[in-house]
């Protein structure tokens, strides 16, 4: 069943990883798996939220030399979990006899459990996932500049969830980009600017009262656009190429027998390249923007921008 | 231009606020519980041979394993054994024993089966330390068949007697130099219930 829900809730619910209720239920299925278990189990999660932290850098590749200006934007930045998302080879564990591995749900996988039949009719069942298509963040960032064609952004957002186990929410970003057409011939038709922008998003207290979900990113990208304007109206096609990183680490309260206690499961550095499609258009002092990204994982951004442009 | 532009940028508005980000979707998702079941034995005896019986109603403990996790009782769908392990959890000997022997379960007056077998089992290698037995699957079923029962009637007793039944020590224990143990033997559970959900899924 879909439910359509109202412009605020819109808003609202772009700022969640995961809904509030399903939040908690995933903090009690990690705590019955031990830390490799639970690596599978969460690892499109953990990527998902920082393709999504990387986006949002790209606005016009246009930044003047001189003259203060600053804009708020609110970014949607989204990304689609590909089919190899959802089963991850789990083993059993707490004993089950014989040890067995099976593909078995991810938190966005089929919402299915997976029974394993063992010794003496015993059997070990792993949970299903959430059944997901999509993991979406937003932020409200602001953007300023120009000191010699250089402007700064800022991104943070927080959110507390009632008396839910996942807690607050909060996720956060700088960033930096320069003008580099700048240099080039005064009748060069297109802009270049080039950036790098570094954002975190941390979500939940473990028992311990240490964050439980953290994942940090960062992005360095080339942009290149072109302006045709009109009145007070603007459309501006972009192009960009981004070299992305992302890790993260997922701290719990792990109940398995085979390794209780708290369990910090890391998730290395990623890398990867990301080529970029995008449109702004502009009215006097209100923009949008549309953006499709190509790489490890494809992903969309929508903008609304506030301030001159 | 400008016309063409407010279109946009109207569309996009629309889209931000009840587009991708607010479409939820209803889900229903099999989630999994472990719980643990243990009944302690303690364990005093002058020779090699005995039986120390405790019985346990079954259908508390995983009520009570809900009512800790919080979970409706109607939500649960599966419950299984999946595995058995034991733990010398106190000792007062002077030496090492080794014991063989079995743990069998009977349900109300039924007949009692083996459930796990332990051989040549070193106490002070049990002590504190987890040891999954080796499984009857006579045992097993009765548990399965109880677990089965409880989900027709998940306020009803299950009541179980498991009982000790060892065959052989080294060295046999004898009045000058009796064997003084306790431990507990520990039935792992995993329940499978169904939660709903309804979460954001934009793309």
């Amino acid at each position: 069943m879909r439910v359509r829900c109202g412009p605020v809730a819109g808003l609202a619910l772009g700022l969640l990883v995961l809904a509030t209720a399903a939040s908690a239920s995933i903090e009690d299925q990690l705590s019955v798996y031990s830390s490799e278990n639970a690596r599978g189990y969460l690892k499109p999660l953990i990527e998902a939220a920082g393709t999504d932290l990387n986006l949002g850098l790209f606005e016009s590749a246009y930044i003047p030399t001189e003259g203060w200006y600053a804009r708020i934007e609110v970014r949607g930045m989204g990304s689609w979990f590909k089919d190899d998302d959802r089963v991850f080879e789990a083993t059993t564990e707490d004993g089950f006899s014989p040890q067995t591995a099976a593909d078995a749900s991810t938190v966005v996988g089929p919402s299915g459990a997976v029974e394993v039949d063992g010794d003496a009719g015993t059997k070990f069942y792993f949970p299903g996932g959430f059944d997901l298509n999509s993991l979406a963040l937003a932020t409200p960032q602001i953007r300023f500049g120009s000191f010699k064609g250089t402007e700064g952004l800022i991104r943070f957002a927080a959110g507390v969830i009632g008396d839910n186990e996942l807690g607050d929410l909060e996720l956060w970003g700088v960033g930096v980009r320069h003008s580099i057409s700048q240099y080039l011939k005064p009748d060069f038709k297109y802009n270049i600017a080039g950036g790098f922008m570094y954002s975190g998003f941390k979500a939940g207290k473990n028992e311990a009262g240490n964050d439980m979900f953290d994942v940090r990113a960062w992005t360095l990208d080339v942009e290149g656009s072109r302006i045709w304007r009109k009145g007070g109206a603007a459309a501006e096609p972009y192009v960009g190429l981004s070299l992305d990183s992302y890790s993260g680490s997922v701290e719990y309260n792990s109940e398995a027998s085979t390794n209780p206690g708290e369990v910090d499961v890391k998730y290395d550095a990623t890398y990867g390249f990301r080529a970029s499609i995008g449109l702004l258009a502009s009215v006097k002092y209100v923009a949008g923007q549309i953006e499709y990204n190509l790489g490890k994982r494809n992903s969309i951004m929508l903008s609304l921008g506030f301030g001159k442009y | 231009m400008k016309t063409m532009m407010c279109t946009v940028l109207a569309l996009l508005v629309c889209v931000l606020a009840v587009g991708p980000g607010c479409v939820m979707e209803d889900k229903v998702v099999e989630l999994v519980l472990k719980g643990t079941t243990c009944v302690k034995f303690p364990e005093y005896h002058e020779s090699a041979e005995w039986n120390t019986p405790l019985v346990l109603d079954y259908a508390d403990s995983i009520r009570s394993i809900l009512e800790d996790n919080d979970i409706d009782i109607d939500k649960i769908k599966k419950v299984t054994l999946a595995s058995v392990s034991y733990m010398v959890t106190q000792k007062d000997f002077p030496h090492d024993w080794d014991i063989s022997g079995f743990i069998t379960v009977k349900r109300d007056a039924g007949e009692a089966k083996r459930i796990v077998k332990y051989t040549d089992q070193s106490l002070e290698a049990a002590y504190l330390t987890t040891t999954y037995g080796e499984l009857d699957a006579a045992g097993v079923a009765i548990i399965n068949s109880a677990f089965a029962d409880f989900l027709d009637n998940p306020y009803g007793p299950i009541v179980l007697t498991f009982t000790t039944e060892n065959d052989a020590v080294t060295p046999v224990p004898t009045p000058q130099d009796p064997i003084d143990f306790t431990w507990k033997a520990c039935l792992r559970i995993q329940l499978v219930y169904e939660e709903e959900f309804n979460l954001p899924d934009p793309l």
